[in-house]
């Protein structure tokens, strides 16, 4: 197989972070001057004797679903480059993901900020939705934001298409903190509503600058959940007490107020969050439903604190076959 | 309508006769032979039909851009198969697809040990993995006519009543067509909701069951409820070759 010569393009900025598969670099397009994100699967990894499974099938997903897909908050896979024994993702770049940015930042994430990424978000998974992919594994680290105040979602390396409810979907995916409570609970036929409720996670992150729901473990993680929203019953979620793996001994915890738990800026702020962590599957929105709440009338493009980006002084090198 | 009960026929033939065919006699049928060599596989894997039929989509879409004698067939329908899986996130292992193709294609064989062909087959459908994903220009996902198909019958259960659809295997048919028509690369050049129409419509002649006129007016086809753009003449076009699919496999 030749050496895709494309890769001359590319200089080489340096790394820029670890993709579920490979190692992520800054490259700049020669011929254009804009910045890259190139994501590296090394091949002779899966091609040796004793593992070769060929291009993960991580990566395959991510490539056959960015392929068909195109909105303006969903990161662009710009090119695919290969060498003998590697694959190269081109993507757009962007400057942070929101886990970075949130970090970076010493103050409380502004409310008008918080609308315009929310919106952007919905947007994004509404489209995906629609076009019957689930993501999968939302979360801030997913999540890259720039100077303008754009966020886009990232890494569909855990994404899959779904149409016919025929077969049973890994349940084991979605990050835990971000983990919807019908996965924890053993349930494998699960549709559009794990991603909304990951993304509720994520508001309510922004809002309190930590996690939500930071549990250690499986049957920690639902009671992080349990303790702040209520022990699930057939009241509050019908059909919760037949999941493979509810427990009759579950502890009884109450619901407390979301309110007492995070400041909310408002009280249509605080009815998307509780839209979006709703128990039952059946009874939480839909991005589509989301997006039409008054809370995003006012939406806007909001400048982020830009002091919580990195200066641009990367140091430049050839990208070559590496 | 001879030809349409013709095509049961076939099917009844085809079921008595469960013939094991020898691949490696079998002429290149414009892609028939692949993709056939795909659905035996991919049925002793217990593959999902989406996952057999993203299969035959790719080897199709695969032979179309090359010359056929170039590749050896079976070794790409086996990639194309490996591909799918992963594509579908339906995980058919390698090891599995390696044992399933050499048994189909050398029949009686027993599983191949861990050795020197073992390893050079297992090399070849990774290699070739890489090989079809770039001919493919990485585009490998394919819009499927199964979810019209699916979203069209449920529909219809309304309209004709339950029982009517009950007491005449018309999802069952309708599903037989659209996977055997996936054995002809003329699958690619119709839209799924069309290719989904026509499989049904087939269903529904086969079985004799009349669907009732929009607004009672004679040309107004059942199926504009659910296709605008469907035209009377692309619709025959699409049945016809549907039953072209059972004469290809006659010939062999």
């Amino acid at each position: 197989m030749d050496n895709d010569n494309r890769l001359d393009r590319f200089l080489k900025l340096g790394k820029a972070g670890e993709g579920t598969y490979g190692v992520v670099y800054k490259a700049k397009n020669k011929l254009t001057g804009k910045n890259v994100a190139l994501k590296k699967i090394k091949l002779q990894k899966f091609y040796n004797k004793g593992c070769s499974e060929g291009v993960p099938s991580t990566a395959m997903r991510e490539i056959t679903l960015l392929k068909g897909v195109r909105h303006s908050s969903i990161v662009e896979l710009l090119d695919v480059m290969y060498t003998t024994d590697k694959l190269y993702l081109v993507f757009e770049y962007l400057e942070l993901d929101l886990k970075r940015y949130m970090d970076n930042t010493k103050y409380p994430l502004d409310e008008e900020l918080i609308k315009n990424y929310m919106k952007q978000l919905l947007d994004a998974m509404a489209y995906l939705h629609c076009h019957r992919i689930l993501h999968r594994d939302l979360k801030p680290q997913n999540l890259l934001v720039d100077k303008e105040g754009h966020i886009k979602l990232a890494d569909f390396g855990l994404s899959r298409s779904f149409s016919l409810p025929t077969k049973t979907y890994t349940h084991e995916v979605v990050t835990m903190w971000y983990r919807a409570p019908e996965l924890l609970l053993g349930e494998k036929m699960y549709c559009t509503g794990v991603d909304v409720w990951s993304l509720g996670c994520v508001m309510a992150e922004m809002l309190l600058k930590r996690a939500i729901f930071p549990g250690d473990s499986e049957i920690d993680q639902l009671y992080k959940i349990f303790r702040i929203l209520g022990t699930p019953t057939e009241e509050t979620w019908e059909g919760v007490t037949l999941s493979p793996d509810y427990k009759p001994a579950f502890p009884k915890w109450p619901a407390k107020n979301l309110a007492d738990v995070i400041h909310f800026n408002n009280t249509s702020e605080e009815n998307l969050l509780k839209s979006m962590l709703t128990y039952d599957p059946a009874k939480r929105k839909t991005a589509k439903e989301l997006l039409k709440l008054n809370y995003f009338k006012t939406a806007k493009l909001t400048t982020p604190d830009l002091t919580a980006f990195p200066p641009d002084d990367a140091t430049e090198t050839e990208a070559g076959p590496s | 309508m001879k030809d349409v009960i013709d095509v049961m026929e076939l099917q009844r033939e085809k079921s008595r006769r469960l013939v094991t065919v020898d691949y490696r006699q079998l002429d290149f049928k414009g892609g028939f032979t692949p993709a056939r060599f795909i659905f035996e596989c991919g049925m002793k894997l217990n593959g999902q039909p989406l996952t057999l039929a993203t299969a035959a989509v790719i080897v199709h879409r695969f032979f179309k851009e090359v010359d056929h004698n170039s590749y050896d067939w079976f070794l790409i329908a086996a990639s194309s198969l490996y591909l799918a899986s992963k594509i579908k996130d339906d995980p058919l292992n390698i090891r599995d697809i390696i044992n399933v193709a050499h048994n189909t294609l050398h029949r009686g064989s027993s599983p191949l040990e861990i050795g020197d062909e073992y390893w050079n087959m297992r090399d070849a459908i990774v290699q070739a993995e890489l090989l079809i994903m770039r001919v493919l220009k990485f585009e490998a996902n394919t819009v499927h006519p199964h979810k019209y198909m699916l979203h069209y019958l449920k529909s219809m259960e309304s309209w004709l009543g339950k029982n009517t659809l009950e007491s005449v295997p018309i999802a069952k048919l309708s599903s037989a067509f659209l996977q055997d028509f996936h054995h002809d690369p003329a699958v690619l050049d119709y839209q799924p909701q069309h290719i989904a129409i026509s499989c049904i419509s087939l269903a529904l002649q086969c079985y004799g069951v009349q669907l009732p006129l929009i607004d009672d007016l004679d040309d107004e086809a059942w199926y504009s409820v659910f296709v605008k753009d469907l035209q009377k003449d692309k619709h025959w076009e699409i049945m016809e070759k549907i039953m072209e699919v059972y004469n290809r496999e006659e010939g062999n």
